[in-house]
């Protein structure tokens, strides 16, 4: 269920060294290709592990600049390097929240939650499970996101992480666990 | 409907064990995203759910037959929450993003330009 393929999945990685090459050849214009191409699947990223769209674009916008000012730094897979960047940049953000206790949503809501019999729509339950995924571990919530949102594989999720996938699978399973635990805490009657 | 899904005492369930701890409101656990977050543990709790089948079937290991014979309710509860994040999967970039970007780039990568000498 809900595996969409990635951009990141669907795009030659060859292409990528090619579009570099001429990035750093002078053709500073040739950096639009790959902003096009992993703008849209890195920002889901950012928006699921901070769940705010200004910060999601200003992280993903940071990010771009940075892999564009190390062009030259890159070796291996560009769409990989990228991710981390992007990742890390996620990271370190929410470790700036933590530490400053800084809202980051103008509308963090009352814990309004449904009665029994009121009926659940799709809005809500998004809404809840954005509020549940706020509160799980960033590592658990990473894992959770790429899995689930971008649809990656184990494989590539331990690819891009430098990680194993026994690892990266204790870490979805984890995810799913304290999900469901306060989802269901929510909704019990 | 959704909520007979997550009533837990329905099902006979015990209490799950790893019950966040609770905070003043939403907005306190919004401010304190990792305070009160699950602690990492590598040996999973008994009695947590969902079921290990519909992990396997969310793994895309077992066929749905599977987790359903397993837990038909987990299985309910993960069909919901499917709708709630296939959304998320078509979320895109902000429009004109990549012009801001571009507006924001240096003439060239200033990782190639060569230190001065002095």
């Amino acid at each position: 269920m809900i595996s969409p393929e990635s951009a990141v999945e669907q795009v030659p990685v060859d292409t990528d060294q090619e579009t570099i090459s001429q990035v750093l050849a002078g053709d500073r214009n040739a950096f639009s290709l790959l902003i096009r191409k992993y703008s849209d699947p890195l920002y889901r990223h950012a928006l699921g592990m901070t769940g705010s769209p200004d910060v999601a674009e200003d992280i993903l916008q940071t990010s771009f600049i940075k892999a564009y000012n190390h062009l030259g730094e890159v070796r291996g897979r560009f769409d990989a390097w990228l991710f981390r960047i992007v990742a890390n940049g996620c990271k370190d953000w929410l470790k700036n929240i933590r530490r400053t206790h800084v809202s980051y949503e103008e509308d963090d809501q009352p814990s309004g939650y449904a009665g029994p019999d009121e009926e659940l729509d799709r809005s809500e339950l998004r809404d809840d499970l954005d509020r549940a995924l706020a509160r799980l571990a960033p590592s658990l919530r990473e894992a959770f996101i790429m899995k689930h949102v971008e649809g990656r594989s184990y494989e590539e999720m331990a690819d891009v992480l430098g990680t194993t996938v026994g690892a990266l699978k204790m870490r979805v399973h984890r995810a799913r666990e304290a999900l469901q635990s306060m989802l269901e805490e929510k909704y019990a009657c | 409907m959704l909520n007979d899904r997550f009533d837990a005492s329905a099902r006979g369930d015990a209490t799950p064990e790893f019950v966040p701890t609770p905070s003043a409101g939403a907005r306190e656990d919004a401010l304190r995203p990792e305070a009160e977050a699950f602690a990492d543990r590598e040996v999973p709790l008994r009695g947590v759910r969902p079921a290990m089948a519909v992990q396997q079937w969310l793994d895309g290991d077992v066929d749905e037959a599977v987790a359903r014979a397993a837990s038909p309710a987990d299985v309910d509860v993960w069909h919901a929450l499917g709708t709630a994040y296939a959304a998320k999967a078509d979320v895109k970039a902000p429009a004109g993003f990549e012009d801001r970007v571009m507006a924001a780039l240096p003439a060239r990568p200033m990782g190639n330009i060569a230190p001065r000498a002095d």
